[in-house]
C-alpha cells in the first residue's frame, strides 16, 4: 500500500514535471501531429486509386510475417485507424528513447535524487517515473487516434461509429503494450549513466541494435531464433486473429517490460546516488 | 545505556581501487551536535553519503536510529538530510517541489504544504512558492534545503553537508542560528545534528561533539572539549619567554612547556582536581610576578591546530 503510494506520487510529480519541460511537450505534440496527419490523409484519399495503393502496402506492412488469416483480419480496421497503429508503433520506440533517457541519469548528473533517496524506496522513484511515462505517452496516443477517427467517420463512408471505435480502442491498448516494452528498455538504459548524453547515445545504439538484430534474424535462417529475443518481433503478433498468438505475442512484450524494469530496479538497488 | 542516535562500525567504501573509507568506526549520542571534520579526502562526504543512503558501502556496519541505511526509506519524516552538492530540480516550483517532499516524508497534502509555507517563511522565502528552482540564487537554493531538511515532518536526526557553503557571511550566521534553534526545539536532549564542514569556526561554535577523519579513518572522537583538550591544557601567548621552571613547580602544572617560535607556553593540568578557570589564575600570577607580557590566554587548542596536529 506504502509502495503504491510512493509509486503514484513519483508519477504524479513527474508528469506535471514532464508537460513543464518544453522538450516532452513538443515531442508529444509533434508526435500526435504526424499521427494524426497520417491518419486524416488515409482518412482523404481512402476511395482514391492512390489511397488504395497506399493501403495496400500498409496492410502489407503490418502484416508482415502473417498470413492470409491475418490479411483477411486486418482488412476489417479503418484504413486511417490502422495507420494510426502502425505509426504508434513505428515511432514509439525513439519516441520513448527521447522522452525518457534523462529521466532518470538526469537526476543522478544533477544528484537532484539525493533529495528523494532518504524519504522513499528506489524501487518507487524508477517504477513511478516509468508510469508516469507510460501514461503521457498513451494518454497523449489516445487523444491523436481520437482525431483520427473523427476524420474518417467524417471523411470515409461506410465506417461504422461503435466498430471504429472498438477497433480503435483495441489497437491503442495493443500499442500500449509494446510501448511497455521500450519504456522498460529505457529506463533500464537511464539508470545505467549518471551523463544523460551517454544514456541516448546506449538507448539509440540498443535500438538501431535491435533493429539490426531482428532484420537479420529474418534473413538469416539460422539466427532465426534471435528474433524470439527481440521486443518488435512481437507487433505484428498482438493483431493476430489468433488469440492464442495475440495472448502469446503480449505476453512476451510484457515480460519484455518487466525484465527490464527488474533490471532497473536491480541497478538502482545497488548503484551509488 | 541507551542506543546510540548513530552507529558506524568498521565503514568501508571504496571507488574503483581508490579506499575513501577505510574502516572509520564512531558512535553519536542522541541530542549531539556532532562535527565531522577532516581535510579534503578524508573521507567526510563519503561517511555522510553513506549514511544519508545515497551511497553503498563495501564493508561495515551502519545503523541511522537502529535502521541500516539500506532500508533508509524506513526513517521517513525522522530523517533530514541536506546534500552538499545536489541540485534541486530546476524546472519545479519551490512550493511544488517542498510540498511533493512532505508528501514522501508521510504527511498528507494539506500537511505537506502547510509545512512547507511555514519552512519558507522562517528562512524569508515566502514569496518564492511559485518561483521555479533554477532560478533561486545559491544561497536561496541553500535555504530551500535547510527547509526541506529541517523543517518537513520534525526529524530527529538531520545530516547536514556543508550547510553554509557559498553563503554571504550574514546569511551563513542566520543559518547557524537556524541550526541552533532546530536542534534546541527537539525534544529531551535535542534533535541530532550531524554537521559535515571545512568551516572549524563554524563547528566550534555549533558542536558539541566531533570526530576527526584523516585517510578514511577516525583518529580522533569526543566532546569538543576532549578534542581540544579545552578541559585538560590552558594556553598562554606572551611577549616574552617565562621562567619555566616557576610555572611547572605550581601545584596544579602537571607540565608545562614553551614554543620560543609560537611564543606559546602551554600548561597541563589533572582535569579531575583542577578547573581551567583556576589554572589560568594562578599561572597568570606568576607570569606578572615575572613582568611577562601576555597577548592572549584560551582553553585548550583551536580545533585547527588539533586538526593540524593529528592529519
Amino acid at each position: 500500500m506504502e509502495l503504491g503510494r510512493e509509486i503514484l506520487e513519483f508519477t504524479r510529480t513527474d508528469l506535471a514535471r514532464l508537460f513543464r519541460s518544453g522538450k516532452a511537450l513538443v515531442l508529444l505534440v509533434l508526435y500526435g501531429l504526424i499521427e494524426a496527419a497520417g491518419g486524416v490523409i488515409f482518412a482523404l484519399v481512402a476511395k482514391s486509386p492512390a489511397g488504395q495503393l497506399m493501403s495496400s502496402g500498409l496492410l502489407a506492412i503490418v502484416a508482415s510475417g502473417g498470413d492470409k488469416a491475418m490479411q483477411e483480419h486486418l482488412q476489417q480496421i479503418p484504413v486511417p485507424i490502422l495507420f494510426a497503429y502502425w505509426f504508434t508503433l513505428f515511432v514509439m520506440p525513439p519516441l520513448v528513447l527521447l522522452m525518457g533517457f534523462d529521466q532518470i541519469s538526469g537526476e543522478l548528473s544533477t544528484r537532484s535524487v539525493r533529495y528523494l533517496a532518504f524519504r522513499s524506496r528506489r524501487i518507487s522513484w524508477a517504477l513511478g517515473k516509468a508510469l508516469a511515462q507510460v501514461v503521457a505517452l498513451f494518454g497523449l496516443s489516445l487523444a491523436a487516434n481520437l482525431v483520427v477517427l473523427v476524420f474518417s467517420l467524417a471523411t470515409v463512408p461506410g465506417i461504422a461509429f461503435a466498430s471504429a471505435l472498438g477497433w480503435l480502442l483495441e489497437l491503442w491498448l495493443l500499442s500500449l503494450i509494446y510501448g511497455a516494452a521500450y519504456v522498460g528498455l529505457v529506463t533500464l538504459i537511464s539508470t545505467l549513466f549518471r551523463t544523460p548524453f551517454l544514456a541516448l547515445a546506449a538507448g539509440a545504439l540498443a535500438l538501431v541494435g535491435l533493429g539490426m538484430a531482428g532484420l537479420l534474424a529474418r534473413w538469416i535462417d539460422s539466427i532465426h531464433f534471435v528474433s524470439y529475443a527481440l521486443p518488435g518481433s512481437y507487433a505484428s503478433g498482438l493483431i493476430s486473429p489468433e488469440l492464442s498468438v495475440a495472448a502469446g505475442s503480449a505476453a512476451a512484450l510484457l515480460g519484455f517490460a518487466v525484465v527490464f524494469l527488474s533490471g532497473a530496479v536491480g541497478v538502482l538497488q545497488v548503484r551509488d546516488l | 545505556m541507551s542506543e546510540p542516535a548513530i552507529s558506524i562500525q568498521g565503514l568501508v567504501k571504496r571507488y574503483g581501487q581508490t579506499v575513501a573509507v577505510n574502516g572509520a568506526s564512531l558512535e553519536i549520542s542522541a541530542g549531539r551536535v556532532f562535527g565531522l571534520i577532516g581535510p579534503n579526502g578524508a573521507g567526510k562526504t563519503t561517511t555522510f553519503g553513506v549514511l544519508a543512503g545515497f551511497l553503498r558501502r563495501d564493508a561495515g556496519e551502519v545503523r541511522i536510529l537502529g535502521t541500516d541505511p539500506k532500508n533508509i526509506h524506513t526513517l521517513k519524516g525522522k530523517l533530514g538530510v541536506l546534500p552538499q552538492d545536489a541540485l534541486l530540480p530546476s524546472t519545479e516550483p519551490v512550493g511544488a517541489l517542498l510540498s511533493h517532499y512532505g508528501r514522501l516524508a508521510g504527511l498528507s497534502g494539506a500537511e505537506a504544504q502547510r509545512q512547507a509555507r511555514e519552512g519558507l517563511e522562517r528562512v524569508g522565502l515566502q514569496t518564492s512558492w511559485s518561483t521555479a528552482a533554477g532560478a533561486l540564487s545559491h544561497g536561496m537554493a541553500r535555504r530551500v534545503g535547510l527547509v526541506q531538511a529541517m523543517l518537513l515532518a520534525s526529524p530527529e536526526v538531520m545530516l547536514l553537508d556543508e550547510p553554509t557553503n557559498g553563503l554571504d557571511p550574514k546569511s551563513a550566521a542566520q543559518v547557524r542560528a537556524f541550526i541552533k534553534q532546530i536542534h534546541a526545539d527537539g525534544a529531551g536532549a535535542g534533535r541530532t545534528v550531524v554537521i559535515s564542514s571545512h568551516n572549524l569556526t563554524e563547528l566550534e561554535e555549533l558542536c558539541d561533539s566531533a570526530a576527526i577523519l584523516d585517510r578514511g579513518r577516525v583518529v580522533v572522537s569526543g566532546t569538543m572539549s576532549e578534542i581540544t583538550s579545552q578541559a585538560e591544557e590552558v594556553r598562554f601567548l606572551l611577549g616574552d619567554a617565562p621562567l619555566l621552571s616557576a610555572i611547572q613547580a605550581l601545584p596544579c602544572a602537571s607540565a608545562a612547556s614553551f614554543d620560543s617560535g609560537k611564543n606559546l607556553l602551554a600548561v597541563r593540568f589533572a582535569k579531575e582536581k583542577f578547573e581551567a578557570e583556576a589554572v589560568i589564575g594562578q599561572v597568570l600570577r606568576v607570569l606578572l610576578d615575572q613582568n611577562v607580557r601576555i597577548s592572549g590566554v584560551s582553553k585548550g587548542r583551536k580545533l585547527e591546530e588539533r586538526l593540524l596536529e593529528l592529519t
